[in-house]
């Protein structure tokens, strides 16, 4: 392939100079990013902790009516989502997307409106809810207004790194851009048809749970596995164990995941066949996980000594860990027998924390940890404070795991038991939600660290990447 | 016995979405699609950042950073 | 071919999420829209209406589901929290307030339950004032506090006293209800789902 942005210096490796275009052009974009993830990360956060509280001392701040347990709450699934979640899987695919296909970051532009809509809209979703205006349907809360912004935001997102993707130098389509680009496909149909005015009733419930379980399908674990996919091989220098597994992976995780959702509404008032699809497709996610956890976990065979050395795989390699563990616990919930103690209890909790912080988050934070030197040319100061920041939220999430799950397992055994006074199951929850709490605080003060960390990057404090004099050229060139 | 419109939807979507699907996967085989599955797999090593070569060392290099050499074998 | 392969990725993309959501959501959506709403469900009145938006804006649906599951699955029955629920029960809801947590209790037929109107102005007021060692936060913006006088007095001015016992409530205080307390516990007393059902298809 003849190279025709051939950067002095690297004559002899093109792939080199489109590295680098690559990054240097994605380099403000996914900034933007990044930096409004983090401070959406930490609004959802302290959302998240006051949330918390209010189980322990239910009477606090029990006087100001936006702080109240039933506005807080969605505000930080929202903050996390929408804003957190959300715009670090932008600045992840823009990043990723530019490397994969060897090019520049196309009609960056549009990337730039797409933050700017974006943060406004999670920002008007969070204080219209805040403020008593919710939808009232749980993750689509957001006042129609809101989802516009938004919806707008993914489609300019969208198209952006279609672009991208169409301006490619590659003849091979690596495995994580397959996520991203089915991602940037699913997510603004669904986010559009689940917004559509036309449901009521138990309809109404039925897309409602179809869409809170696909903005994981279509978003949320793509992001996480492409992540794993990319970042895994890419930093312990061995290609994937095997590329034909990843396909199978792939498309059985495309066609099973999005069936899912209504197991949400076992028991429910909907017709018996549609709970029981949902089921079905839920234990069939045993294979796209299964092969999934064999390939990485045979990437990673021999190389975990290499845990020690890079921060992004340790993250990465705990996040691919988790979503082995969430998706086996997901399809064993989703059994009628089990479903039947752990419905309606704070065990969900717990799982959806495995799956957006212990799986998810954690992946990001390894993406972060990795893409962030590579635009700003400055490496991480403090590496000690990144394991402080590593150790914190892998305890804190383990605490919040562990105290949800239990807990939530003895609320459902005595929720059935009709001996039992329905306050029985109220009571026997509050020293692990106590649990839950502290675990909250513990991972505050590991986000502080990560935060401050960040911040320093954006300020270019602490030491110059070592960097081959071509770095500099390419940085005048893409100018 | 009527059948419920919503299962002649089910039928004809499951036999329409059924078609396209082997047609796609026809097609995939007739053009050799899944003939030479690996080298994806090393779309994301080149010379600069080759197979054998951590490319995040943020905690310090490893003492030993020897590329094992039977990971090339594969290699195309 | 290489633009070939794309599109064909793409369509099958494509495919993958119109299966779900076609299976999932449009079929039923056929399916339950044939459903007639029960002949003993009354619509909300317009005071219901208020009150049902007050239990949104409050997000009373993060902690109470209103589904009530049959015998074989869980307790519901044998706790006396109503016969199962089907969706001729919910045709007026909008949006849907199904849930999916049972921090508090069901209150699916809490109307039936707890038929009285003060036990629940007082169980907003302050919920441990009804409730001791519940955990339900209080919502006392739902309420005015007024100098302490006879019943008689407020009432004259169409006001109504909430009988909070008396160390729940400021000292010297009595506390008034707002008309979104009054119309949230005029909602939560119209969910009774106690009528027969006609074996319905599930």
């Amino acid at each position: 392939m003849k190279s025709d942005h051939s950067i002095p210096g690297t004559e002899e490796a093109p792939e080199l100079s489109y590295r680098i275009l690559s990054d240097t052009s994605s380099s403000a974009p996914v900034i933007v990013f990044f930096t409004s993830a983090v401070v959406w990360l930490l609004v959802g956060t302290v959302f998240g902790l006051i949330a918390s509280f209010k189980f322990n001392f239910p009477d606090w701040l029990g006087n100001i009516p936006a702080l109240t347990f039933g506005r807080v709450r969605p505000a930080h699934l929202n903050s996390v989502i929408y804003g957190w979640a959300s715009l670090g899987i932008a600045g992840l695919y823009v990043w990723l997307t530019a490397r994969l296909c060897q090019t520049e970051v196309h009609w960056r532009r549009l990337l730039y409106i797409s933050a700017i809509l974006w943060n406004a809209g999670v920002l008007y979703g969070v204080v219209s809810i805040l403020g008593g205006h919710s939808q009232g349907i749980e993750w689509l809360e957001f006042p129609k207004g809101a989802q516009t912004l938004i919806a707008m935001a993914s489609v300019l997102l969208s198209l952006s790194i279609l672009r991208t993707f169409y301006g490619r130098r590659v003849k091979h389509i690596y495995v994580s851009l397959w996520y991203i680009l089915a991602s940037v496909i699913w997510f603004p149909i669904l986010y559009v048809i689940a917004n559509l005015p036309f449901y009521s009733g138990v309809t109404q419930a039925a897309v409602n749970w179809w869409y809170a379980h696909n903005i994981l399908t279509v978003w949320v674990t793509p992001a996480g596995l492409a992540a794993a996919y990319y970042f895994i091989p890419k930093v312990i220098g061995r290609p994937i164990h095997s590329y034909y597994l990843s396909l199978l992976g792939f498309w059985s995780f495309a066609l099973f995941y999005n069936w899912n959702g209504i197991h949400h509404l076992i028991g429910g008032p909907l017709p018996t066949w549609l709970i029981s699809v949902s089921i079905v497709a839920s234990v069939l996610m045993f294979i796209p996980v299964i092969t999934v956890a064999i390939n990485h976990h045979l990437t990673m065979v021999g190389h975990f000594g290499k845990l020690r050395y890079s921060p992004t795989l340790r993250f990465v390699v705990f996040g691919a860990m988790c979503y082995t563990a969430v998706s086996f616990q997901g399809s064993i919930q989703a059994l009628r027998s089990f479903n039947e103690i752990t419905h309606f209890t704070h065990y969900t909790v717990g799982h959806a924390h495995l799956g957006l912080y212990a799986f998810f988050t954690m992946s990001i934070f390894g993406a972060i940890y990795y893409i962030m030197p590579r635009l700003t040319k400055w490496e991480w100061p403090y590496p000690v404070l990144i394991k402080f920041h590593f150790w914190l939220v892998a305890l804190g999430i383990t605490l919040y795991v562990i105290s949800m799950t239990v807990g939530g397992f003895i609320q459902g055994l005595y929720m059935n038991d009709p001996s039992r006074p329905f306050m029985d199951s109220v009571q026997v929850t509050k020293p692990y939600l106590m649990a839950r709490s502290i675990a909250g605080v513990v991972i505050l003060i590991g986000h502080l660290f990560f935060i401050y960390l960040f911040y320093l990057m954006i300020k270019r404090k602490g030491v110059k990447r070592l960097t081959p004099p071509w770095y500099e050229k390419a940085e005048e060139y893409a100018r | 016995m009527t059948i419920p419109l919503a299962g002649v939807i089910l039928i004809a979507v499951a036999i329409i979405g059924g078609a396209i699907a082997m047609g796609a996967f026809i097609w995939a085989i007739r053009t050799k699609q899944f003939k030479d599955l690996n080298t994806g797999a090393y779309v994301i090593f080149d010379k600069e950042e080759p197979v054998g070569e951590m490319t995040d060392t943020t905690f310090g290099y490893p003492e030993k950073n020897n590329p094992k050499k039977e990971e090339n074998k594969n290699e195309v | 071919m290489m633009f070939i392969r794309a599109y064909v990725f793409f369509l099958g993309v494509l495919a993958t999420l119109f299966l779900g959501w076609a299976a999932l959501t449009f079929i039923p959506g056929i399916q339950i829209k044939e459903v007639k709403p029960l002949p003993g469900l009354k619509p909300y009145t317009e005071q219901e209406l208020r009150g049902r938006a007050i239990y949104i804006r409050e997000g009373c649906v993060y902690c109470h589901s209103q589904q009530t599951r049959p015998d074989g699955f869980g307790v519901d029955q044998r706790r006396g929290w109503g016969r199962p629920s089907v969706p001729g029960d919910y045709v007026y809801d909008r949006p849907h307030l199904l849930g999916t947590m049972r921090t508090g209790p069901d209150l699916f037929n809490i109307g039936a339950r707890q038929p009285s109107e003060d036990w629940h102005l007082i169980h907003l007021y302050n919920p441990r004032a009804t409730s001791p060692g519940s955990i339900m936060p209080p919502y006392p913006w739902l309420f005015e506090e007024a100098e302490e006088a006879p019943e008689e007095f407020y009432r004259m001015q169409g006001k109504r006293v909430v009988p909070v016992p008396e160390q729940f409530r400021p000292e010297g205080k009595v506390v008034i209800a707002t008309q979104e307390a009054l119309d949230l516990v005029a909602y939560l007393l119209s969910l009774n789902h106690t009528y027969p059902v006609k074996a319905e298809k599930r």
